[in-house]
């Protein structure tokens, strides 16, 4: 399983990182905004994990586009962000968020999401 | 300093003063003999004589008027809104502060935890050591929560300076009304920060996420 962790900062990218080579995901690729996920985004990509503020692109439009995207339609994207207001929440939903984490998390929790996610179907998450 | 609406009340009053005083000039002059009221006339008609005075006092109102309404615009743009972005400022910084603090306070705890954790590993029986060795992983797994505040108080700060921008603009503006600032122009900063972010209160937000993801789950099964 591919990973894909983009975040603009890089205390967060390794954080998740780290996290993921602990409960068995070493195929990680990082990007440091959405276009920047954009550009390495491809088939091979098998779950995202996104934050929401960052320049250039943000993750809320990085999600929209990887949905508009023939491969990107069914891939899984949990989005890592301290944005906790509902609206925030229900706007996340509506681009296409699967699940939602807010920071700061412990790796249990991104273990529990990542599994959630992909142990049940992506829709139905 | 006196309120600016006395300001202007005063100066009004004062030019009608002026103003009824020329005029009484004007209708003392018959009853004057002709030295007095040639030297008067002389007084009036010259250049910057009394004739002018009136017209003189206007140019001053007018420009006092001036003032006093830059003046008002300059209060206007430090009032309440311009002390809530300092009280804004001054909170961030606080938060900033504490998040920095308890991170550097909590991963301090946890290497004193799990030092004392690997002290007793050594003379620890077998069955112990298991419990001990997960013990230390948890332990250090709280450590990369705590490293979190990094990206919090990156957006905090991002905050700030868009706070501090903000402030520097509603200066210029200020400083633009009487004098041509030397600074250049104001650039606010992009505005890729969370101004809530905080390193507290992810427990209620998680809540709330779990909640709606809950909903939309039972509804996709439906």
């Amino acid at each position: 399983m591919k990973f894909l962790v983009v975040d603009d900062s890089v205390t967060m990218r390794r954080i998740m990182v780290n996290a993921l080579q602990r409960i068995g995901y070493t195929d990680a690729v990082e990007a440091d905004d959405g276009h920047d996920a954009l550009t390495k985004f491809d088939a091979s990509i098998g779950f995202i994990i996104t934050d929401w503020n960052m320049p250039v692109m943000s993750g809320l439009e990085f999600a929209r586009a990887v949905r508009a995207t023939p491969e990107g339609h069914a891939v899984p994207i949990l989005m890592v962000t301290t944005r906790g207001a509902r609206e925030d929440i229900a706007t996340a939903v509506e681009a296409g968020v699967n699940n939602y984490i807010l920071k700061p998390f412990t790796p249990s929790v991104l273990k529990e999401k990542i599994d959630r996610l992909l142990t049940g179907s992506v829709a139905a998450a | 300093m006196r309120p600016a609406d006395e300001l202007l009340y005063d100066s009004e009053a004062s030019l009608r003063l002026v103003d009824h005083a020329i005029e009484e000039l004007n209708d003392a002059g018959a009853d004057l003999d002709q030295e007095t009221r040639g030297f008067l006339e002389h007084v009036v008609a010259q250049p910057g004589g009394l004739n002018e005075l009136s017209r003189t006092l206007l140019r001053a109102y007018a420009e006092t008027i001036g003032v006093v309404q830059r003046i008002r615009q300059s209060c206007g743009m430090l009032d309440n809104e311009g002390l809530d972005r300092l009280e804004q400022m001054r909170g961030r910084l606080h938060e900033i502060s504490t998040a920095t603090e308890t991170a550097t306070t909590d991963i301090l705890d946890t290497v004193t935890r799990a030092i004392a954790i690997v002290e007793r590993f050594d003379g620890a029986a077998e069955a112990d050591r298991n419990k001990l060795v997960t013990s230390l992983k948890e332990e250090l797994n709280g450590v990369s929560q705590h490293l979190q505040f990094q990206d919090i108080t990156a957006q905090q700060l991002g905050h700030l300076a868009n706070l501090i921008a903000d402030m520097r603009h509603r200066i210029t503006h200020v400083v633009t009304m009487f004098a041509q600032p030397e600074v250049g122009p104001v650039t606010a900063a992009p505005g890729v920060y969370d101004p809530n972010a905080s390193t507290s209160g992810s427990a209620e937000g998680q809540a709330v996420a779990d909640e709606i993801f809950a909903v939309r789950v039972s509804r996709k099964s439906a």
